[in-house]
């Protein structure tokens, strides 16, 4: 059997129209997720009484328990228990929920480590010509963190699209569940995966330029430390 | 001027300062001496407020502050009145040389923008770093930050500037740079605290000199009298220790 090359060139459209979710889903998980995981971090280094413990259980949990898992718990096993409400939540939504909370404590701890990689003599200095915690976190310190977490960050947006992969199975109609239906229509499974793995290794390679293009920025903006 | 009365200080079990009163009038230079441990560099730091001293007394101009009710508001005014000037520099590796010295008049003093940049541009000149203004931290050498980190503390005009061995980070070479600077601040007449190894010039610069061991001042006088005749066996020890 070999590869049906035009199976391939005629799936591909197809693919890239649902690759719009799977984009969709990955920029706002992105960006819900390192929303979070600043206020995360910035409440884990500064040691905030009781919300410091909760999202360590938060990190730990979100850390050591398989996404899938997470998934099929909130949708098939909460979300149900609420049904009542007014409030209906779509799988694409619920994935949108579970990918961002797991990213965000996967992107709280690079944050964290990388804020506490920052000599503690720069809070110091700016403590002492007179500015406040916050302003020292977010003036001196979180910049530079910025810059010290900007490879982990990439891989952490890198791997939220990749596990997007996953939210087929609660039911979102995205690029998996495309070449499922499409494979199985020509006994295709090949040439409809080679599919898959061609858009998403396309849209992680965009990523991989705009982290080349975010650092060089960040070596000027920051400046080189040796 | 400013005095400190009855300072106490401990870390866990570790009482680090012990009483510790110091008066020091505005324009004097005070020189702290004394061996590792002494709590040197823990007494500059609790009259910045970077640690909070756990009794006593401070008094900086007509504001006094008894340190078991020290508030927030308290604490954010000593800092903005008292400058520090760190061993270790600590410039902010994310800010230019310029930025470095705006920084604290923009965010903390409220000055506008255009304003802080002619200030600091004076400022730069006085430290003779008036081309690096651009540089980054990273690429000047350890004189040349440690320059920029006074004209940091100095340009917010505070009543008090403290040095915790200004010098001990540096290369021989480059540790002249900045006594001279300090020097020159002396005879503008800027009130300073300097914990510093160098006694020749401690003995130069200061008006008076303390001697500090296991977190009291043992001696105090005028700079030539400790240094060259000290009534105190400890502080002799000390010195004569430095001799050889
Ligand atoms: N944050 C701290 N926590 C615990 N012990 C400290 C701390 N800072 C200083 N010390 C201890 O206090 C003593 C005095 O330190 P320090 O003020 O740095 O002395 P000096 O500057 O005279 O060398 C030392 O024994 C040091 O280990
Ligand atoms: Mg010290």
């Amino acid at each position: 059997m070999s590869l049906d090359f035009k199976f391939i060139v005629r799936l591909i459209p197809i693919m890239l129209k649902y690759s719009t979710v799977t984009i969709k889903l990955s920029l706002f998980a992105i960006l819900l997720g390192f929303t979070l995981s600043f206020f995360i971090a910035i409440v884990v280094y500064a040691k905030v009484p009781v919300l410091n413990k909760f999202f360590k259980v938060y990190i730990s949990f979100f850390r050591g328990t398989p996404l899938m898992a997470q998934l099929f718990c909130f949708y098939f096993g909460i979300l149900p228990m609420f049904s009542r409400l007014v409030l209906k939540v779509s799988s694409f939504q619920a994935a949108l929920i579970i990918l961002s909370l797991a990213s965000s404590a996967y992107m709280a701890e690079s944050l964290r480590a990388a804020i506490s990689s920052i000599h503690k003599g720069q809070m110091e200095a700016a403590q002492s010509i007179g500015m406040t915690y916050v302003q020292a976190m977010f003036r001196i310190i979180l910049p530079q963190a910025i810059k010290v977490a900007t490879p982990t960050l990439f891989s952490s947006f890198i791997n939220i699209i990749k596990d997007t992969s996953l939210v087929f199975a609660i039911g979102v109609k995205e690029m998996m569940a495309t070449a499922q239906l499409e494979g199985a229509s020509g006994y295709r499974y090949l040439e409809a995966y080679i599919c898959v793995l061609l858009v998403y290794w396309g849209i992680t390679s965009l990523m991989g330029f705009f982290q080349r293009k975010i650092e060089i920025r960040l070596g000027q903006l920051v400046g080189e430390t040796n | 001027m400013i005095r400190l009365k009855n300072i106490y200080k401990a870390f866990g079990s570790l009482e680090v300062i012990k009483d510790i009163s110091l008066d020091i009038n505005y324009g004097d230079v005070v020189s702290i001496i004394g061996p590792s441990g002494a709590g040197k560099s823990t007494l500059l730091r609790c009259i910045n407020c970077l640690e909070i001293a756990d009794q006593g007394e401070m008094q900086i101009g007509d504001y006094h502050i008894n340190i078991n009710k020290m508030t927030k508001s308290d604490i954010q005014w000593i800092r903005r009145n008292t400058g520090m000037v760190f061993q270790g520099f600590y410039l902010f590796n994310n800010k230019t040389v310029l930025q470095n010295i705006t920084e604290g008049l923009i965010v903390v003093k409220k000055v506008k923008k255009n304003e802080a940049k002619k200030k600091a541009l004076k400022m730069l000149e006085q430290v003779d770093l008036l081309e690096k203004k651009d540089c980054y931290p990273s690429s000047l050498s350890g004189g040349q930050q440690q320059r920029v980190a006074i004209g940091r503390a100095l340009i917010l005009e505070p009543k008090i500037l403290l040095f915790d061995e200004p010098t001990s980070a540096l290369d021989p070479e480059l540790v002249n740079e900045v006594l001279v600077l300090i020097k020159k601040l002396a005879g503008q007449n800027q009130t300073m605290l300097i914990v510093t190894h160098e006694i020749n010039f401690a003995k130069n610069v200061s008006d008076r000199v303390c001697f500090m061991d296991q977190g009291t001042i043992i001696e105090e006088g005028p700079a030539i009298e400790v240094i060259n005749n000290p009534k105190n066996k400890r502080t002799q020890q000390f010195l004569d220790a430095l001799k050889h």
